[in-house]
């Protein structure tokens, strides 16, 4: 079995998902910029992104982070979400705390 | 007369049992008991009265509720009238809202969190016992957090929330961050001698950036650190150094994502003592001391 690869839809940048590897670990090992590290538990919801196209496998995460109407337009947590196939992502934008000053 | 200290967190959990046995065998507290709705009640070796950390089975992360001890029932009236003279809206809980608690006060504070006042609770004693104590129990697990220290909230508008705490419930403020304009960014509010009981930030309302648990010193924290890492906990930043409270610090995420601290250090606040003020230029150096910049996920990521 050939490794499963993730393309991001913006630029065409794929890499190989080692086995067992959550998408989350995957993309930030292609380009640490392209997701916020935050608690990797599926809690806080800042490495969200839709899986365009592909299969993936979930596990836990909060409602509050990932809601039902959500998950039903692809949306997937990162962190929580392991490549069942070959898997091409949208990244939305880096979430921000919009009521605090960016530190650079 | 007043409040005492934070007297308990409840949190929400995605998986109990992978969250209790983190909070017993990563953190270090122990299990006091369970109630009827499946909620764990835990404290840590130090803490005498019944619990300080509720773990509550949910879909969500996220905190529940903060509880404040208070001195006496006489406290409880106090503050009825305060806040319902603010137009706060207050309800009273009756005796057993959680297990060994006795009546509390239940309302909302402007950031959106709910908050709990309450004078008794069961008490369970420290793990050494109150007559010719050893310095600390044999058979502590993982960490050995002694107990809760402090939690940080989110809150659209800070200033609003931290003029609650300090006008209504009496906290005193040690420190502040301010943006180039005045505007208050986050503040670090106690009752009792630590820097901070209390903190809050701008952010989501209803949310928590973490809460944190006291240890003695650097090297617990170093140690606390080979803990996390053994257990392949999800490590935020650190182990550092806060210019803000000088306290030494490392952060990580629970099994639900809930942000986790073990706390050391700082300095003993009084009353009167000057507010320390930080400004937005600086806040690099405020937040992480030896890195001097701050990552963007410390200030994005909240449950």
């Amino acid at each position: 079995m050939g490794a499963w690869k993730v393309q991001v839809q913006a630029d065409g940048r794929e890499i190989e998902v080692r086995p067992g590897e959550t998408l989350f670990d995957a993309l930030r090992r292609l380009d640490p910029r392209l997701l916020l590290r935050g608690c990797r538990n599926g809690g806080c919801g800042v490495c969200k992104l839709r899986v365009a196209a592909g299969e993936v496998q979930t596990g836990l995460s909060s409602v509050a982070a990932l809601p039902p109407e959500e998950r039903a337009e692809g949306m997937v947590l990162a962190c929580k979400a392991t490549p069942r196939s070959d898997v091409v992502v949208e990244i939305p934008p880096r979430p921000t705390n919009p009521y605090t000053p960016r530190s650079h | 007369m007043g409040i005492m200290r934070l007297g308990g967190v409840r949190i929400r959990c995605l998986d109990l049992q992978a969250s209790v046995d983190y909070y017993t065998k990563v953190i270090g507290f122990e299990v006091t008991g369970q109630d009827k709705d499946g909620n764990v009640y835990l404290k840590g070796w130090d803490e005498f009265d019944h619990h300080s950390l509720t773990l509550v089975p949910s879909n969500r992360a996220g905190l529940e509720h903060i509880s404040l001890k208070v001195e006496s029932p006489d406290d409880l009236v106090f503050f009825r009238n305060k806040l319902e003279g603010a137009g706060v809206k207050v309800t009273t809980l009756p005796a057993g809202s959680e297990m060994g608690m006795g009546e509390a006060l239940w309302f909302e504070d402007p950031g959106g969190h709910m908050v709990k006042l309450y004078a008794e609770m069961e008490r369970i004693g420290t793990k050494v016992g109150a007559l010719n104590p050893n310095p600390w129990p044999a058979g502590l697990q993982g960490i050995g957090a002694p107990r809760l220290d402090h939690i940080l909230l989110a809150a659209e508008d800070a200033q609003k929330s931290t003029d609650f705490y300090m006008h209504l419930l009496g906290f005193w403020m040690s420190e502040r961050l301010i943006t180039k304009n005045g505007d208050l960014i986050a503040a670090w509010l106690f009752r009792t001698n630590t820097v901070h009981d209390i903190a809050i930030i701008a952010g989501p309302q209803g949310k928590m950036h973490h809460f944190s648990f006291l240890l003695d010193d650097w090297n617990e924290i170093r140690k606390a650190a080979d803990v996390i890492a053994m257990n392949d906990v999800k490590i935020d930043v650190g182990p550092t150094r806060h210019g803000i409270s000088r306290g030494l610090t490392i952060y990580f995420f629970d099994p639900s994502g809930n942000r986790n601290e073990t706390f050391a250090g700082g300095y003993l606040p009084y009353p009167d003592s000057p507010v320390i003020t930080w400004t937005e230029d600086e806040i690099g150096r405020g937040i992480f001391f030896f890195q001097r910049e701050l990552n963007d996920a410390f200030t994005t990521v909240f449950t």
